[in-house]
């Protein structure tokens, strides 16, 4: 069939129904009319779109981010991640990369867009914490904690999530390690341990059942969920256009396919680049 | 079986539906006034009550990046889906990497695959399994000589391209091995013809887990939490895999700008809008990883020889 005769027959079957998306009007937003990305080096410097101390890799990056972002892209040479945190926020620089300390001081106005992902198998494992409803836990560094071991690679990011969390390694290892999530939850029903640590997605198919109205979850509740804190961000402004995250976020984490050699420059210690909510450099995220 | 390619796609086009048209005001010479509007095709899964509630997420967000409307074409038919995607009536779809290759094999680098969702545990892949009725006597692979076999779509990944494959590589030719095979149209309705005595066995999905592991995911679980079947009423006696997950295409000839804002706008959305995500079906932890062509060779090569195979003559019982 030629292509020409698809397009016909496909024209055809595709009739707008309509009245599902009743917003009204654009809301396109300007975008970013140049993107200085601060480096981290032996001092500060100015902000340049090329430079002669500059590696093959650092003006390979600019030249393809400036021709994908179709904008002008500078190097913004930095001292330390608090100097480029600061420049962040007084919009000297548009893009650092930032760690937990160094944000602090400035996460009102600046927050992570996206980070290696380590470790490469399952990331930064998300966690959900589980009570028997009536439960008088308060303080979860002093709970028994029982754990799902239904999947031993998920478990051991279940415990490095409850570290990040600032679970002491004591009650960690202390855990009971049951069979599976069912088992973890009949146990904290007993009373035998007071919280179920066990990874989102196994909570979530746990709580859908097998069978239409099963509720193998009623009577218990989340008390908590999240990640741990990435080690470190690249992070942005508040305020950059949403589009312009977007793009500078599409275009990041299909590097290690497109240019795996800038990628490897970007974000040395990871395979792929990976995005990041809002709190990512925060201790409780969630 | 043949599938007549006009009396498909005259099919899919009364099973295609467009939701959603407003007016934008995109400045002149942007990405935005070029593109008009962004138009999705999706295969829609009547034994997944989460797609509405999905497409209705993802057309929120994108809009709410883009300031452009979405458009989300939603077809029961493999082929519609394709078609769509490869004359460039659509701009990205979601489709299995069986159903890419036959694009890929249509228009070639016209369509390129962007995005794959990653399960929590890390994995990109999935399985296709052969489902009996629990009660019967079939154990095996070989058990089930001269029985019946329900495949899923020609265009099926994993419920018949994929499975096949490994099945004559495992020296069972699936055109002698089985006394008569059936194209049920979607996964549910393959496993509802085990369940219902049809057929004695049906190739399907599963995910979340490996053949050691058991899986925690699947079109099985599924139509069981929906009341469509009953839990125990299946049994896995064979699988196949893994296989790459499910792309998200896109159309090349679209704007860069438009290409890129795409990736990152998808892969955004588990991590900025987690509780949408989560109303969306999926399980914490599920987020998208890039992908490009290189991750679906391996299902190009075997449909291309799957379709030498049946131009040769060895067509479906």
């Amino acid at each position: 069939m030629r292509l020409g005769t698809l397009s016909l027959l496909a024209l055809t079957f595709l009739s707008a129904c309509g009245g599902a998306e009743k917003e009204s009007g654009s809301t396109i937003q300007s975008q970013i009319k140049q993107l200085r990305v601060a480096i981290e080096g032996k001092a500060a410097g100015e902000c340049s779109a090329d430079d002669k101390s500059w590696t093959p890799l650092q003006r390979a990056y600019v030249q393809h981010i400036s021709a994908r972002m179709e904008i002008p892209v500078l190097l913004c040479p930095v001292a330390s991640k608090a100097e480029a945190a600061r420049a962040l926020a007084d919009n000297k620089v548009d893009m650092a990369l930032l760690d937990a300390a160094s944000i602090a001081p400035v996460k009102a106005s600046v927050r992570p867009m996206m980070t290696g992902r380590i470790p490469a198998d399952i990331g930064r494992v998300a966690i959900v914490l589980v009570t028997t409803e009536n439960s008088p836990t308060k303080d979860l560094a002093e709970a028994r904690l029982a754990l799902s071991g239904a999947n031993a690679t998920m478990l051991l990011g279940v415990k490095r999530t409850l570290a990040a969390r600032n679970i002491p390694d004591s009650a960690i290892a202390a855990a009971q390690t049951l069979a599976n999530a069912s088992d973890g939850l009949a146990v904290i029903k007993a009373g035998k341990a007071d919280v179920l640590a066990l990874y989102g997605a196994e909570w979530m198919r746990l709580c859908r059942g097998e069978e239409k109205g099963d509720k193998p979850c009623e009577g218990f509740k989340e008390v908590w969920r999240g990640r741990p804190a990435a080690a470190s961000a690249w992070s942005v402004r508040r305020d950059i256009p949403k589009e312009s995250r977007a793009r500078l976020l599409g275009i990041h984490i299909a590097l290690p396919q497109e240019k795996p050699e800038l990628a490897r420059w970007f974000i040395p210690d990871a395979a792929e680049i990976e995005p990041t909510e809002a709190t990512a450099l925060e201790q409780t995220s969630s | 079986m043949k599938l007549k390619w006009p009396v498909s796609l005259i099919f899919a086009a009364m099973l295609l539906s467009a939701c959603g048209e407003t007016k934008s005001t995109a400045p002149a010479g942007s990405w935005q006034a070029e593109m008009g509007k962004i138009r999705i095709a999706v295969r829609n899964d009547e034994a997944d009550p989460d797609n509405v509630a999905r497409w209705t997420g993802y057309r929120a967000h994108l809009k709410d990046i883009t300031g452009l409307n979405i458009e989300t074409f939603e077809a029961s038919d493999y082929n519609g889906v394709i078609q769509a995607i490869s004359s460039g009536q659509v701009d990205i779809a979601t489709m299995g990497g069986g159903s890419y290759a036959n694009v890929d094999a249509q228009v070639g680098g016209k369509v390129l695959p962007f995005l794959t969702i990653r399960q929590a545990e890390g994995g990109l892949g999935y399985y296709s399994a052969l489902l009996v009725k629990a009660d019967s006597p079939y154990k095996t692979l070989d058990d089930l000589k001269g029985k019946s076999i329900a495949y899923v779509d020609f265009n099926s990944t994993s419920g018949y391209i994929f499975p096949r494959d490994t099945m004559l590589k495992q020296g069972y030719d699936p055109e002698k091995h089985f006394s008569k095979a059936i194209m049920a149209g979607g996964a549910s309705q393959a496993l509802l013809a085990v369940v219902n005595g049809r057929v004695d066995a049906a190739l399907t999905t599963v995910s979340a887990g490996t053949p050691e592991t058991g899986f925690a995911a699947g079109s099985h679980i599924t139509m069981g939490r929906r009341g469509l079947i009953k839990a125990g009423d299946t049994r896995i006696i064979w699988t196949a895999g893994p296989m790459a997950n499910s792309p998200f295409v896109i159309r090349t000839d679209r704007p860069q700008a438009f290409q890129d804002i795409m990736r990152g706008a998808f892969a955004m959305l588990p991590f900025e809008k987690p509780e949408v995500w989560d109303d969306m079906g999926q399980a914490p932890g599920n987020d998208f990883a890039a992908v490009s062509r290189d991750n679906y060779t391996d299902i190009i090569a075997i449909r291309d020889s799957e379709i030498k195979t049946r131009r040769k003559g060895g067509d479906n019982k």
